[in-house]
């Protein structure tokens, strides 16, 4: 149903993060076009029937949009307190390979994701086969869960509280991740999993440790925003490179 | 952003000699009899980096809004109370037959502790339904929602309830009941807001401020006048180098500038939070501080001044 509880994080994102956020993504009018601008000028040009006003055949059609398959760059909207970078949502994703030989070993990774994030995770299929490793398009070789809300806030507070201080060895989210539309991932080795409290009070019922990865969605439009907005959520970024 | 003009009692000067400073229109030079009959002018400051940048005759100020950010959850509204209530016993009734054989080893420990429990629960079974349930708030021995939720996802999670009982501090702090205004440990729900107090007797709270340098940017003369003003002991983060509010006033006809030119002040807010440390009172640049929430600073700063302030405060 709803939700059960406040949730610390977002209460923490209204009343601090989001104000913090406003003043550090803020841009004044004249960088704020030069942006547009620049994103603008990497969308393909509309081809001369598309601007053609008085061509008949298109009158009461919609206009037409350029050529080629090609997803460009979103362009953001103009600022205002809405456009205040926001976490939307969390993938948590694992490749598990053993799962070639044996499909009962996607179990112990379905069932680690679901203890973590508290959803169902969904069995994804391989695509294309691979001979090298015995893959076959079609092949049930991972699972992905999408949590947002609650659920995804819960995640992030065990990460940042508990697993991400006892990881070994690691010196926080590469400063290099980011697909420069404002998401940003990183990936976990398998002894991350037993760190995670829901994993560790029962640790046996889960035969096969797996890495996993985690991708955060913002509505952030560069990568600079989303990490101002994770390292708002004390999510350290390795900064040393 | 158009602030109100401080409007400053007239001093009695005599009739003629305030009519001249009004009636002409833009003076460049005003005469030195208007300002120097209450106090002896000041000596020149050095026409080096310490010179304060002017703009349009208007010096031009940095201030810091030094903020302490709420550090506990706020107290949720009773209505969200009892929703989250509602939800709950919701959860608790409509969630699927939780999988013993997964979480417990046949014969362990864990689970015999689990099976006692799920006895205790169906007891209470009855007063899930009721409007108040006491019985449940004083098996888990909690006050808070958020306590009680750590409760249930124990249960879920299975950790030991007899190791380690943690001890949850109170939400109302000593501080508090004392009210004492210096201290950072007080109103834990709310952001609370540094003012200083000026060595003077009217106007005398405000947020710290200082001029800006020729040399230096907005933020650089913000870390500069926080220090002068109230010591190095604290720990400070500037929100980026943007300001937050502006505010430009003209100075009080009793008051001596420096250079006869300056009219006024207009001082650019820049935000930074505290996480450590206190307030130095030096008796020099302040003689006292205090750190209040918005609703509180209304009583310390003048009206004028909290008006242009108080949107670029936070309401939490």
């Amino acid at each position: 149903p709803g939700r059960t509880s406040m949730i610390r994080f977002e209460e923490f994102y209204d009343t601090t993060l989001s104000d913090d956020l406003m003043i550090l993504s803020y841009k004044d009018p004249k960088t704020e076009k030069e942006f547009i601008e620049k994103r603008m000028k990497k969308h393909p040009p509309l081809t001369k029937a598309a601007l053609d006003v008085d061509n008949p055949f298109m009158r009461n059609r919609p206009p037409l949009k350029p050529r080629g398959g090609k997803k460009n760059q979103p362009i953001p909207p103009p600022q205002s307190h809405k456009t205040i970078p926001r976490l939307e949502e969390v993938y948590v994703h694992c490749m598990i390979k053993q799962a070639i030989h044996n499909k009962q070993h996607l179990l112990s990774g379905i069932m680690a994701l679901q203890c973590i994030t508290s959803e169902r995770p969904r069995i994804i299929y391989s695509k294309t086969g691979v001979a090298n490793w015995k893959l076959r398009a079609g092949m049930a070789i991972g699972c992905v869960v999408c949590i947002k809300g609650p659920p995804m806030y819960t995640f992030i507070d065990k990460l940042v509280e508990i697993v991400l201080p006892r990881l070994k060895e690691w010196h926080g989210v590469p400063m290099s991740s980011g697909d420069s539309n404002g998401n940003i991932s990183m990936g976990f080795p398998s002894n991350a999993l037993s760190l995670f409290p829901d994993i560790e009070g029962n640790y046996d019922s889960f035969p096969l440790m797996t890495g996993f990865d985690v991708t955060f969605n913002t509505t952030a439009y560069t990568d600079l925003e989303a990490r101002t907005l994770l390292s708002g959520f004390q999510i350290p970024f390795n900064v040393r490179k | 952003m158009n602030a109100p003009r401080i409007s400053y009692l007239i001093p009695s000067v005599t009739k003629t000699n305030f009519i001249k400073h009004v009636n002409i229109g833009k003076i460049r030079r005003i005469s030195s009899s208007i300002y120097s009959y209450t106090q002896p002018e000041r000596p020149e400051p050095k026409q080096t980096e310490t010179e304060t940048t002017i703009i349009d005759n208007y010096r031009l100020v940095s201030g810091i809004v030094l903020t302490r950010p709420p550090q506990i959850l706020r107290d949720p509204h009773p209505f969200e109370r009892e929703y989250y209530l509602y939800q709950q016993k919701l959860e608790q009734i409509h969630s699927p037959p939780f999988p013993e054989d997964f979480y417990f080893k046949k014969g362990s420990i864990a689970e015999k502790r689990w099976k006692e429990k799920k006895v205790q629960d169906k007891k209470n079974a009855l007063s899930i339904f009721s409007r108040f349930n006491d019985k449940i708030n004083t098996d888990k021995n909690s006050d808070d929602i958020e306590e009680r939720d750590e409760n249930i996802n124990d249960d879920k999670s299975f950790s030991d309830v007899e190791e380690e009982e943690i001890k949850i501090a109170s939400r109302i702090t000593q501080d508090d009941l004392n009210n004492n205004l210096k201290s950072l440990n007080r109103a834990l729900q709310r952001t609370l807001y540094l003012i200083v107090k000026k060595p003077r007797n009217e106007y005398s709270w405000q947020f710290p401020q200082g001029g800006v340098n020729l040399k230096e940017n907005l933020v650089q003369a913000a870390a500069r006048e926080l220090e002068e003003e109230c010591g190095n002991k604290m720990d400070v983060w500037f929100v980026g180098r943007r300001p937050i509010g502006y505010y430009k006033y003209n100075y009080p006809r009793d008051f001596i500038a420096r250079d006869k030119n300056i009219k006024g002040s207009m001082v650019f807010f820049m935000k930074a939070h505290v996480f450590a440390g206190q307030v130095n009172v030096d008796q020099k640049e302040i003689v006292d501080f205090a750190w209040v929430t918005k609703q509180e600073m209304m009583q310390f700063v003048p009206e004028p001044y909290y008006i242009a302030v108080k949107d670029m405060l936070s309401e939490f």
